[in-house]
């Protein structure tokens, strides 16, 4: 008994204190209100209660004495008024596209449609939710904050009213794909019901006790992928770019995955991720070294391959492997000077022997190996049998190959390129020069003329064995 | 082009109509002849007709078509002039050689001479015609006037690409045209013998 009447005072205590705190100047909920108040003139202390304080109290009184706490409870609560006339409202979900196959990228346009036949002044509060149940679960789930219609929202007339959820514009915002049901969760304080427990549904004004839907994700596509394939020096700017769209408008997070030169990952994988929202016509992403640091001075010389994965959390897919970058190896040579030099006349002729020549520089290798290529369209990138080898030297040397015969009466009349290969990278990280253009080839295609001994000993010999063929022929066949 | 096309036309034409002729005057001749003979075989028909020429006239005229041939590819395959896609030149390896000249023309007599031999001999060409010796003296002939047509050619491929030398084209087909009109004439003129 006596702790019945030490809730009471604290209850009194409690109303006193909301009553001073609406006067006071901290407001209603504010603990800095209070001060004094005068009751029959006398000076009464009021204890100070703090919320917390009330809250702190409450579940001790819970815990400690929880037959007291329920009548406490009893006496807070106000009683549900529940008449017989109350009619319970119903709700049903208006969706023109019931049973539909949709797209994440699909405008979905559902609401609830509410009936309440009740009179206003016995009306309660309705509280809806939307709730899904996905392909493989046996739940609903709430996907929607709570919609709350007041009891003066319905049209007076016919007692309906209609609500849309907000954050439910598109197919994607439900975040699930494949078959899904929605229905509605309706509480009006006293009852709580779906709009399954409607008696019917109402197809002809697109209204369902629940819907069915089979979304399709949209996969995220990545194309028009580039990358600097080199060769190029490990210090160039380096960019890895992809175009990046989703029809769905997903997130979609694109991995750059940088792999050695046979496609395979690194012991310590070397990825980087990006997570964008493609724009209608795609989005570049893009990956630089100088802002990931993929590489250093010790790739200098090595292949590197590189994919992509990429995932708008529904599907995952990744690209096929592509090449690049290859980085020019650190030099160890430096060459300049290519040169080439007709022997005995600027004539150009296929028959002439040419000179060709390069300054290498070699303070580093024992045994250079430079390789003369001469090119034509008749003999594309032939390689000169005899290739020049060169020893150490801080001075620049003269690499010769003399009176060489490259071409034949086929590159006669056409314009010729040559170039040399060596075995050590040059100044630029390069095994071989850029091919040089030459000169054109005289059209001109046989060599002798028809007094020289070569034009007259062949002559001749079509001759003698025309007659020595007459003789042979004779005698084989008439005889 | 057109100048080259009409040698090449004339001289397959003059080929083709002298074995056509020749075919022709073995055929009215044995017919001829077995008609008045009465039983006597064709074989022994064909065996009285073939009169032997003489080896020496044989050899040379072997020699004579072989080097029309060679004479013929000599002017038509030698430089790119006429076959751009088809000549000498093409065989980079022959043609650069110091003896690809007379290879190709080996090539050309080992393709057509035991061909033209064997032709010549099977079809009794020259055994079947009444030749006089200025006759078989112009057939021999034909050797060192074809070796003129060989010579203008090469020369002409020494040339190329510079100059027309349209003096020189004509020249070279007109002996070789010459050569197979002689190779040839004693069919035309049995023939025209006959017309008369």
């Amino acid at each position: 008994m006596t702790k019945k009447l030490i809730v009471i005072l604290i209850i009194f205590m409690c109303l006193l204190w909301c009553v001073e705190g609406k006067e006071g100047p901290g407001g209603p909920g504010g603990s800095s209100g209070g001060g004094s108040s005068g009751g029959g003139g006398s000076h009464k202390k009021l204890i100070k209660l703090d919320l917390k304080d009330l809250i702190k109290n409450a579940e001790t009184w819970k815990k400690d004495d929880p037959e007291e706490f329920e009548y406490l409870k009893t006496l807070l609560s106000k009683p549900f008024v529940t008449t017989d006339e109350y009619l319970v409202p119903g709700a049903l979900i208006y969706c023109p596209s019931s049973g539909a196959t949709v797209s994440r990228n699909d405008e979905l346009d559902i609401s609830s449609y509410v009936w309440n036949r009740n009179p206003i002044e016995i009306r309660r509060v309705l509280y809806l939710t939307l709730e899904m149940r996905e392909e493989g679960s046996e739940e609903f789930r709430p996907i929607t904050d709570v919609q709350k219609i007041q009891t003066n929202e319905y049209d007076k007339k016919y007692n309906f009213t209609e609500r849309k959820w907000p954050e439910i514009e598109y197919v994607r915002d439900l975040d699930a794909t494949g078959n899904v049901t929605l229905r509605i969760r309706v509480q009006d304080g006293q009852y709580d019901y779906h709009s399954t427990n409607m008696p019917r549904d109402r197809p002809d004004e697109d209204l369902f006790q629940e819907i069915s839907l089979t979304i399709i994700n949209n996969p995220p596509q990545i194309t028009d992928m580039s990358a600097n394939k080199g060769p190029v020096h490990w210090k160039d700017p380096l960019e890895y770019a992809v175009l990046v769209e989703d029809a769905d408008g997903d997130f979609v997070a694109v991995t750059l995955h940088i792999l050695d030169e046979d496609g395979n990952k690194f012991p310590e994988p070397i990825n980087r991720t990006q997570r964008v929202m493609p724009e209608a016509n795609g989005t570049r992403v893009t990956f630089t070294n100088a802002e990931y640091n993929f590489f250093d001075k010790d790739d200098a010389g090595k292949n590197f391959t590189y994919s992509y994965s990429y995932s708008d959390g529904m599907d995952r897919r990744e690209t096929k492997t592509m090449q690049g970058p290859h980085f020019r190896p650190n030099p160890e040579i430096r060459v300049e000077k290519p040169a080439m030099e007709p022997v005995g006349g600027a004539n150009y002729y296929w028959w002439q022997g040419y000179d060709f020549s390069l300054q290498v520089q070699n303070p580093k290798m024992d045994n250079l190996t430079v390789s003369l290529y001469t090119d034509t369209p008749g003999h594309p990138d032939t390689r000169y049998p005899k290739d020049a080898v060169i020893g150490r030297s801080d001075e620049f040397v003269k690499v010769k190959f003399l009176n060489v015969h490259p071409f034949d009466v086929l590159d006669s009349g056409e314009h010729f390129s040559y170039r040399f290969k060596y075995s050590a990278p040059d100044q630029d990280g390069k095994y071989f020069t850029e091919n040089i253009p030459g000169d054109r080839i005289s059209p001109k295609i046989v060599r002798y003329s028809i007094y020289s001994s070569v034009m007259v000993t062949n002559i001749l010999l079509v001759l003698l064995i025309a007659l020595l063929g007459g003789i042979v022929m004779e005698r084989w066949f008439y005889r | 082009m057109t100048y080259y096309l009409i040698g090449l036309v004339l001289f397959v034409v003059l080929l083709a109509g002298g074995a056509l002729l020749h075919r022709l005057n073995l055929v009215r001749t044995y017919n001829r002849l077995l008609s008045v003979s009465g039983g006597v075989s064709k074989e022994k028909v064909e065996e009285a007709l073939f009169t032997p020429q003489g080896s020496n006239f044989n050899a040379a005229a072997i020699s004579a078509w072989m080097l029309l041939f060679v004479a013929l590819a000599y002017f038509y395959f030698l430089t790119p002039r006429v076959f751009p896609d088809l000549n000498y030149f093409l065989v980079a390896d022959l043609a650069s050689g110091r003896l690809g000249l007379f290879i190709f023309g080996l090539m050309v007599m080992l393709v057509v001479g035991p061909v033209g031999a064997a032709s010549i001999r099977l079809m009794k060409f020259y055994g079947f015609y009444e030749m006089s010796r200025e006759m078989k003296a112009a057939i021999m002939l034909t050797v060192p006037v074809l070796m003129i047509s060989i010579s203008l050619s090469v020369y002409l491929g020494t040339l190329y690409p510079a100059g027309d030398a349209t003096d020189l084209k004509a020249a070279a087909l007109a002996t070789l045209l010459l050569s197979q009109i002689i190779l040839l004439s004693p069919v035309y003129i049995d023939t025209w013998e006959a017309v008369r």
